[in-house]
């Protein structure tokens, strides 16, 4: 089912339903673009749930289109494929016209990626990924250009520094540790809950992002259950919105957010509660 | 004190300590598979939110991958009953069936699959703690036949080894629910050789679910928990009238006229929801446990107005069912109807020279003790109970069911409606109908007292004497027997057509029609009346005088000429 939720009165004001399972959802210019994963493909609506009887599918199988982005300056449409692990480019017609990333070290690449924005300004594609724990990669927050050329990564800290500072190092699932030493060193990336001694901690499980246009992501962790706002160039995070919990302003399980340019209003789907929280001009970084 | 000395001291504590913590320190643990390493749920030193000893933050770490936005491949959900449930609302989360360290052994002697069941005791066997039956051992070593292995042993198996335990996975909390429970009464017949999963998948919170309405609704089915039960259902659209074109059902066909195809939480809610064809919204649902009209009763139950008024006769009409077909055609919701839907609505405008009381109280004189018909109480219980014509409901005539029906037209007793349109008329088509009229038409008026015998008394007095008696020129010697659809031509036509004048084979209708005669026939400008279309052939006309129904022949009301029709007894409708 679609859902048109009223801003601000945050209620429902018309739905359609959709033969399947929706995973991601983006509009523009009238069209409802909907990551269908149990027809594993992308399905295009009118407002009022009618399929456009020409091109109103993709024609490129996407096996588990998990999360829709569109760049409204350009008309193109980001279907991020949570079976490849890619994002097919396509135009608003459903002609693929790429995909990202192409190659490159598994730093470059994504892992388990689970939702994506774009910042049409920057011609940016951010991706949050939960990682890899076999293969040894945190979680992060992977940026590509509109090129699919890897640009950056904003990544969970992963170092945690027990007592001071030290060489020695030792696995981080024995309990005992060389009384000569007067440090422990984790070399291990957290892929649970990240954050050193004295640390924020940063995220483990990112879902949902926003952008605005001075430069913030704001990212989702479902775990926490909190809203992270880090800066697009350094990475620092310099704020958190949100947290663990039912009262108003808390969540339990977020998934995913949008933020409104004019009024900076985020919005976020509290899953476990079955709510939309919004956080009015929350998304207004000073 | 010497500096050496104490700083000994200090690391035979510090040795004291961690040698402590080392003989404490619990068990190690494995993990199950490369994706749940410690650490991909433990923080070794920090942990937002909540700890992990609060099984609520257990679950959405769980559900961070395994829920619907996870990356896990195996997706899941918290097992829960449906609102509307006749048992008290309960949720079971991950830890109470799943442990998420490793797969234990059972008291069978294996090693449970999918880490089900947590070590309760000193046995460090697979158990589960259930809500009202204690802690109990669980098995659960196989993934059953839809995995191509064995059912012992794996989700339900009805004590297949005999053992009088019953410890499958889905049956271990099971007490009150009709199906599979943790001993031995209640059914445990419920689809065995079938996967429970098949139908109560772990994303659905094991609800339920899947396989379409079709696959579930061919046979009977019920919720375990004391709500109504429901009959098999698809084989109803092959019966000998149905909806559907076809005889097969589609889920889509089901959704035309059913809101729990449409919306789930309305599954499983002990109510049937008919879907309003004009408005798909779920503010136009009309609701109830189950449908029923009390035929015994002048008083049409509010359900029943409901269903009338805002599904049989939105969809019934003009337009078809505006919102809710699915074909892309209004006027052919079912993808496999072959005609349009007859316009009943229109049929039974009260403006309408003839028409049965549906859309409102009716005005026939005839119909209640009147100057018209000599103050004759000519209705059959219960509309005979008072002197107003009541409004009656589809439902008086039709059957309860909507799918399908062993009688013609779903009414609720059997007519040869076909024999009757080709013309063929005899005394046991007669009687048939004859039996349906008098439902609600007196029998002791229309036919003659039942203690004569209806089928043949054709009483003295009634109004089957001079049309269905052996002396009579329509009785059995003459051979032109008549039934009541003999001259109150109520055959249905199917197209929601008007029959008109010529057409030997014109079908009047019974639900309501206006017909005149039209000019330069013998009864030129005549609006036909209680059905009595007349017919062609010239002599025949329509009373219009109202006077007694039992009049005589032959300079009474319905006269005639007497000439014979060329083509039999057609001419009669």
């Amino acid at each position: 089912m679609i859902l048109l939720v009223d801003k601000k009165t945050n209620t429902v004001r018309r739905w359609f339903e959709i033969k399947g399972r929706p995973m991601g959802v983006a509009y523009l210019r009238g069209h409802v673009y909907v990551g269908n994963e149990s027809r594993q493909r992308v399905e295009i609506y009118n407002f009022a749930g009618k399929s456009f009887k020409k091109n109103g599918v993709f024609k490129t199988t996407i096996k588990k289109p998990t999360d829709i982005a569109v760049d409204e300056k350009s008309g193109k449409v980001f279907v991020l494929d949570g079976h490849k692990k890619i994002i097919s480019i396509f135009n608003g017609k459903g002609n693929i016209l790429g995909t990202i990333p192409s190659s490159g070290p598994d730093s470059q690449l994504l892992a388990n990626p689970t939702a994506l924005v774009v910042d049409s300004d920057r011609k940016e594609v951010i991706v949050s990924d939960y990682g890899d724990v076999a293969q040894n990669i945190a979680a992060r927050i992977q940026i590509f250009d509109f090129n699919g050329q890897f640009q950056d990564s904003i990544k969970d800290i992963g170092e945690v520094n027990l007592i001071g500072s030290g060489s020695a190092s030792a696995s981080a699932s024995t309990a005992a540790a060389s009384v000569a030493s007067a440090a422990i060193s984790i070399s291990k990336p957290a892929m649970g809950m990240g954050g050193g001694w004295g640390e924020k901690p940063r995220f483990s499980r990112p879902q949902g992002l926003a952008v605005d246009n001075n430069g913030h992501i704001f990212l989702i962790d479902c775990y926490s259950a909190e809203i992270m706002v880090f800066n697009r160039e350094d990475g620092v995070q310099i704020k958190t919105i949100g947290g663990y919990g039912t009262e108003p302003g808390k969540m339990r399980l977020p998934l995913d957010i949008v933020r409104e340019d004019t009024s900076g209003d985020l919005f976020v789907t509290n899953n476990r509660l079955a709510r939309i929280e919004i956080f009015r001009q929350g998304g207004i970084i000073q | 004190m010497n500096q050496k000395i104490t700083h000994s001291i200090i690391i035979c504590l510090w040795s004291l300590i961690f040698l402590f913590l080392f003989i404490q320190s619990p068990p190690p643990v494995e993990a199950l598979n490369p994706n749940h390493e410690c650490n991909t749920c433990h923080s070794l030193h920090h942990a937002p939110g909540q700890k992990l000893n609060n099984w609520t933050v257990v679950e959405d770490l769980c559900l961070s991958c395994h829920g619907p936005a996870g990356t896990a491949t195996r997706k899941a959900e918290v097992h829960t009953n449906k609102q509307n449930s006749a048992y008290p609302a309960f949720t079971m989360t991950c830890l109470d069936c799943h442990n998420p360290h490793k797969n234990r052994p059972n008291h069978q002697g294996g090693t449970n699959l999918m880490l089900v069941g947590e070590r309760k005791d000193g046995t460090g066997n697979a158990k589960i703690s259930t809500p009202n039956s204690g802690i109990r051992d669980v098995v659960f070593t196989s993934r059953g036949t839809d995995a191509g292995g064995p059912s012992i042993y794996s989700f339900a198996d009805n004590d297949e080894d005999n053992n009088g335990i019953y410890d499958g996975i889905c049956e271990v909390c099971h007490t009150q629910t009709a199906n599979h429970r943790n001993e031995s009464s209640g059914n445990h017949s419920h689809y065995t050789g079938t996967n429970c999963t098949a139908c109560h998948g772990h994303t659905g919170n094991f609800l339920a679910e899947g396989g379409g309405c079709t696959a579930c609704h061919g046979s009977p089915q019920d919720k375990g928990d004391g709500g109504p039960t429901r009959r098999a259902m698809t084989g109803e659209f092959s019966l000998i009238s149905h909806h559907v074109a076809g005889g097969t059902v589609s889920d889509d066909d089901c959704g035309v006229c059913h809101y729990e195809a449409v919306d789930g939480a309305y599954h499983q809610n002990n109510m049937v929801d008919l879907r309003n064809p004009d408005n798909a919204s779920a503010s136009a649902v009309i609701s109830f446990p189950q449908f029923s009209r009390n035929t015994s009763s002048d008083s049409l139950e509010s359900w029943v107005l409901d269903v009338q008024n805002n599904f049989c006769l939105k969809c019934h009409d003009s337009n078809g069912a505006t919102a809710t077909h699915f074909s892309g055609n209004p006027l052919r919701p079912f993808a496999s109807n072959d005609r349009d839907v007859p316009n009943v609505f229109a049929q039974f405008d009260t403006g309408n020279g003839s028409h049965h009381a549906v859309r409102g109280p009716g005005a026939n004189p005839y119909c209640v003790p009147s100057s018209s018909n000599g103050n004759k109480v000519t209705m059959a219980p219960p509309w005979n109970q008072d002197s107003t014509h009541d409004q009656i409901s589809c439902f008086d005539c039709h059957g309860a069911s909507g799918h399908g029906s062993d009688n013609q037209m779903m009414l609720r007793t059997p007519i040869d409606l076909d024999g009757m349109a080709t013309g063929t008329l005899s005394t046991t088509i007669g009687t048939q109908v004859e039996t349906f009229c008098i439902r609600c038409h007196s029998h002791d008026v229309y036919v003659g007292p039942k203690a004569a015998g209806f089928a043949d008394s054709k009483a003295a007095g009634s109004v089957m004497e001079y049309h269905g008696d052996a002396q009579s020129q329509h009785g059995a010697a003459g051979g032109n027997e008549l039934g009541c659809m003999g001259c109150h031509a109520g055959i249905v036509n199917y197209d929601g057509g008007l029959p008109s004048a010529g057409n030997g084979s014109a079908r009047g209708n019974i639900h309501g029609v206006t017909f005149t005669w039209s000019s330069g026939t013998f009864s030129s400008g005549v609006q036909t009346e209680h059905f009595m279309l007349g017919g062609w052939i010239s002599g025949w006309y329509t009373f219009t005088d109202r006077g007694t129904p039992y009049g005589g022949c032959g300079g009474g009301d319905c006269n005639h000429t007497g000439r014979s029709n060329s083509e039999g007894k057609k001419y009669v409708r």
